[in-house]
């Protein structure tokens, strides 16, 4: 049983008070706080093996490429890939999928061909594809949700793949519905009609919320972000199987990313180094591995069923207010701690305004970077709660009490 | 001052002069693009004074609120004067502390009014 009030003191940016009151931070899925051992981990690195990797001769150098690539390890430990070519550390999931879309899209969408994405996409997986469409005159097509915000399934999503879909980028999670996308399911139900399209998948909600397994999930490429994953701002993974890491040409070009360079010619390095090329953020990619371990030591299976409760009590409790409309799956097992809501005619804003000013409670207002998922659902904005493990049940009572003062003040 | 203060919130809560003009003799319109808040000001002017203002908006309360004490708070001022006003001009008028964030909601018909003033029917 996860003990959450031990915990929280891992978190010490959680003891920090807003207007005098206590924080309660259910902004996770934006970002997540980070504990003290990722904290420390960037300042360790910094204080005692700060050099620049691979190409020095010296002993700093060779400390701190030995930390950049233990890191690599931890990663690659922590989401089942097969060998740590496997691992790419680029800055965000953007950057992830972006990388995607410009070189094995680039090089394999043909005029007439499909793309294939869904309307609960975050931008960051949409408008890399809508552009690829665009620029190698492909067909965009969006899949839909039902009334709970889920995916079609079974046969009616097999009809929707063709073909000539050569690529299907979806999200694990939705940042905004909570919705957890059967990705095993999908990738079986595609692989055994004989399609191939490739399987692309955006993991940044998923991953601080599930035990993930790559070897298992069906996909052949898989991205997320260190900062939603109590990792340091700035860096990120683009997970891919090997045969098709290894199909991709570079992305960027530049240092760390040759065998040799002559004015003749130029031999790329092997993975993961090709696709790595710059100096890297050597220090975040170590408070990644932090934050690797950390979750490991927690569980991921204990963080999960944790959530879940908290979840479960969450939405049991917003919509017992009348007022309140909550968005995306009941059943807290088809879904992450991303729970989106209007409340009656107030604007979004003003409601986390109030929660702020009055509660403490850090909670986000907009679109979420899902305009076509919020013209989908028909409203211009929503307030987002987004939970974390380190959120108690006291803090979800207290946000509670916030909104049904709120509706008092702006009904009064 | 903060943003429940009885006059602001008040005037968030029960705009003034909220609607349409007939004959109106300026039009300005401004959109808020990180949120899609949107204002639509008409006014009538007298010897380049403010005489009326109305407005139609959909958005936050800062913003409703901001509006509302303007269409009250501009009326028989100079154009020029109105098109001079800062941001910390408007801050002071409307007496609420903002936020950075929220201080843009609070601009918005500013925004709209300095438009209309410029874009004469």
């Amino acid at each position: 049983m996860l003990d959450v009030h031990h915990l929280r003191r891992d978190f010490p940016i959680l003891t920090k008070k807003i207007k005098g009151r206590p924080l309660i931070y259910f902004d996770n899925a934006a970002t997540t706080q980070k504990p003290q051992k990722v904290i420390d981990a960037l300042s360790f690195f910094y204080q005692n093996h700060n050099a620049n990797i691979h190409r020095g001769i010296h002993a700093l150098a060779e400390e701190a490429t030995e930390d950049y690539e233990n890191a690599r390890k931890k990663v690659a430990r922590f989401i089942g890939a097969k060998s740590e070519k496997e691992v790419i550390f680029v800055r965000n999931t953007t950057e992830a999928l972006n990388l995607v879309a410009y070189t094995w899209g680039r090089l394999n969408i043909a005029r007439g061909d499909e793309i294939m994405t869904t309307v609960m996409e975050h931008h960051s997986n949409f408008l890399p594809w809508r552009q690829l469409a665009f620029e190698n005159g492909a067909v965009l097509k969006v899949l839909d949700v039902d009334e709970e915000g889920k995916l079609p399934e079974g046969h009616s999503l097999k009809n929707q793949v063709s073909r000539k879909t050569k690529l299907l980028a979806l999200t694990q999670a939705s940042n905004v519905l909570g919705t957890i996308n059967p990705i095993r399911e999908i990738s079986s139900l595609i692989h055994n009609s004989n399609l191939k399209p490739l399987l692309v998948v955006d993991g940044a909600q998923a991953i601080p919320h599930l035990p993930i397994d790559t070897a298992e999930l069906g996909a052949d490429l898989y991205a997320f972000s260190a900062h939603k994953m109590f990792g340091p701002l700035g860096i990120g993974i683009l997970w891919g199987k090997e045969e098709v890491l290894e199909s991709l040409p570079p992305f960027l070009f530049g240092g760390g990313m040759i065998k040799s360079v002559t004015l003749e010619n130029v031999g790329f390095a092997d993975l993961p180094d090709r696709l790595e090329a710059g100096t890297p953020a050597v220090a975040d990619a170590v408070g990644l591995g932090a934050a690797v371990d950390y979750l490991s030591e927690i569980g991921m299976a204990e963080i999960k069923s944790y959530e879940e409760r908290l979840t479960g009590l969450l939405l049991a409790e917003l919509k017992r207010i009348p007022e309140v409309k909550v968005f995306g799956p009941d059943n807290t097992g088809q879904r992450v701690p991303a729970v989106s809501f209007t409340v009656g005619g107030i604007h979004p804003h003003d409601v986390a305004q109030f929660l702020n000013d009055k509660y403490g409670v850090a909670v986000r207002a907009g679109q979420h970077c899902a305009g076509p998922l919020h013209e989908r659902l028909g409203i211009n904005a929503t307030v987002r709660t987004s939970l974390a493990f380190y959120n108690t049940e006291e803090e979800v009572e207290t946000f509670i009490k916030g909104i049904k003062e709120l509706i008092g003040l702006f009904k009064s | 001052m903060d943003l429940y203060s009885e006059n602001f919130f008040d005037h968030g809560k029960f705009p003034r002069n909220r609607g349409r003009l007939e004959h109106a003799t300026h039009i300005g319109e401004e959109i808020n693009t990180s949120c899609g808040d949107k204002i639509t000001v008409q006014m009538k002017d007298d010897q380049a004074k403010i005489k009326e203002i109305k407005y139609e908006v959909d958005g936050c309360l800062v913003t409703v609120a901001s509006a509302s004490i303007l269409s009250e708070k501009l009326i028989g001022k100079k154009a020029e004067e109105v098109l001079q006003m800062t941001p910390e001009d408007l801050v002071k008028m409307l007496g609420v502390e903002l936020t950075p964030s929220r201080t843009k909601c609070a601009l918005l018909p500013l925004l709209a009014i300095k438009k209309a003033i410029k874009n004469p029917r």
